[in-house]
């Protein structure tokens, strides 16, 4: 893929940006199975929390949300987190450090997608994968709950990652499904650059999930927070970035799942309570 | 259904105060779209301008595909008025439907602009379009149904620039989101090259050449979508 930067503010590594490895490239690593998925978390089958959000960009002096979200993953009792890309800000080694700390300091076991911040950095790549592991991957909860990350890193799903999309979802068929991923497909009814860029990619996934009855999409990159309902799919943005949100405030979804069904609840902090986490 | 009221309103303003000949201007086209991982698929589409007055036009197409997606692909109807003489200022609304038959989706469109030529061959046009994407698998062929589960606006725009025109040879770029029978999203930027050859007293040859720049955040760019065309044009 030949790509171009524009003018602009934002620290990307100009030799990453062209040369970054693909999506077709990256899920075939994925999947070659030389990369280590992370494995399911031990949970109640009967009974158990989760909570996913995107675009924590821990910064470069260790600023997040991420010390207020610790306080509550203990006081919501959850089971486990996704951060859904954009770990980082500009992927810095010294932020890269800063988020993997704060990730293990919640004390939970979590899951990782990969953003376009991530990708886009000297090292972007390399520094995910051999931290999370895979981009592209799946995770069966309590035998009640497939979670399917996506790698959209930059925007786009490519062939392999469809075939392998409709393939885990056709296994996954009997649980509950949930996409998780850093871009989404809608986000209003404003024009706006967030989201999936293409239409017809986007009515290609959509399509999928409507097909396998996926229960809910959700996604990031975007700095705010949205739910919309396609066919009989939720599909949320939802994203906790300790500044410059589009709209609305930062937060997480929390999924509870008890007496054999799945629902949602959002959390969210307001924006003038104090960042700085460490 | 207010696009189809005005179609049928300016019809009828316009042909009952007609004094030119009718012209009419009938393309038709082989074409192939491929953008990566997504869809790859060939099209046959075709269409006709009819100028009917001085100064309105009405116009309409319809576009076939196979390979993915096989079936129709886009149809659409639209209307332009010229409002000033001056720059050629015209006023365009359109109703376009698209469907992806693999997918089980469709989308609804109407969109109005304003277009005008300020100097000979350069055309340039904006405005807004409405979409409504239909993903309900038992309701994605209709053009009648505008209730979407994610509707948007979208910014439409159009230059376009003819940089050759001899007796026989036409060559122009485009920069443009808006065709009589498709409209791409405000993430991409639709660019590329069209020629045309005169090979016979009203008919030409046509090919166009595009691609588009997909916005993937603030600053992120990719190409990836290429379309290919090869037609005739004709003037009647």
């Amino acid at each position: 893929m030949l790509a171009v930067l524009f003018v602009g503010g934002c620290d990307l590594d100009w030799g990453q940006f062209f040369f970054h490895p693909t999506v077709a490239e990256r899920v075939s690593e994925d999947l070659s199975g030389e990369l280590v998925a992370p494995g399911p978390v031990a949970v109640n089958p009967d009974s158990f929390r989760f909570a996913m959000f995107g675009d924590p960009q821990v910064r470069a002096d260790g600023t997040s949300l991420l010390g207020r979200f610790r306080a509550d993953a203990a006081a919501k009792d959850i089971d486990f987190f996704c951060v859904l890309g954009d770990l980082t800000n500009d992927g810095t080694t010294e932020e890269q450090g800063f988020a993997k700390a704060q990730f293990d300091s919640v004390g939970r076991p979590y899951y990782c997608a990969l953003g376009n911040h991530d990708l886009y950095q000297a090292g972007g790549w390399d520094w995910f994968k051999t931290t999370f592991g895979p981009s592209c991957y799946a995770v069966v909860i309590g035998d009640r709950v497939k979670l399917l990350f996506l790698d959209t890193a930059d925007g786009m799903l490519g062939q392999e990652q469809f075939d392998w999309l409709e393939s885990e979802l056709r296994r996954g068929q009997g649980l509950v499904q949930i996409v998780c991923t850093h871009f989404s497909v809608y986000a209003g009814t404003t024009p706006i650059m967030f989201r999936m860029p293409s239409s017809e990619e986007r009515a290609k996934l959509i399509s999928l999930l409507t097909r396998y009855g996926v229960r809910s999409m959700v996604s990031g990159h975007l700095h705010g927070w949205r739910h919309t309902r396609i066919n009989e799919t939720d599909y949320f943005i939802s994203a906790m970035p300790p500044e410059g949100m589009d709209y609305g405030n930062p937060g997480y979804v929390i999924f509870t799942w008890a007496h054999d069904s799945l629902s949602w609840e959002r959390c969210e902090y307001e924006l003038d309570a104090s960042p700085a986490s460490r | 259904m207010l696009a189809w009221r005005l179609l049928v309103v300016l019809a009828t303003v316009f042909a009952a105060g007609s004094a030119e000949p009718a012209r009419v201007r009938p393309d038709a086209y082989l074409g192939f779209r491929f953008e990566p991982g997504v869809e790859t698929k060939l099209v046959l589409a075709g269409g006709a301008a009819w100028d009917f007055v001085e100064r309105a036009s009405l116009f309409g197409g319809l576009a076939l595909s196979a390979i993915d997606n096989p079936g129709v692909a886009h149809y659409g109807v639209g209307a332009s008025v010229r409002v000033f003489d001056r720059a050629d200022v015209r006023l365009q609304a359109q109703v376009n439907h698209d469907e992806w038959s693999g997918w089980q989706a469709g989308e609804n469109r109407a969109a109005g602009m304003v277009a005008a030529e300020p100097l000979r061959g350069l055309e340039l046009g904006a405005g807004m379009a409405w979409r409504a994407p239909i993903y309900d698998p038992g309701q994605y062929h209709s053009p009648f149904n505008w209730s979407s589960d994610a509707p948007e606006w979208n910014l439409v725009y159009r230059l376009d620039w003819m940089f050759v025109d001899r007796e026989r040879y036409q060559a122009a770029f485009w920069f443009a989101n808006i065709d009589r029978l498709t409209i791409h999203n405000p993430q991409q930027f639709p660019a590329g090259l069209r020629g045309s050859y005169q090979a016979w007293p009203r008919w030409r040859l046509t090919a166009q050449v595009g691609t588009d720049i997909k916005g993937l955040s603030a600053l992120l760019f990719a190409f990836t979508e290429m379309d290919l065309r090869l037609g005739v044009s004709g003037e009647l």
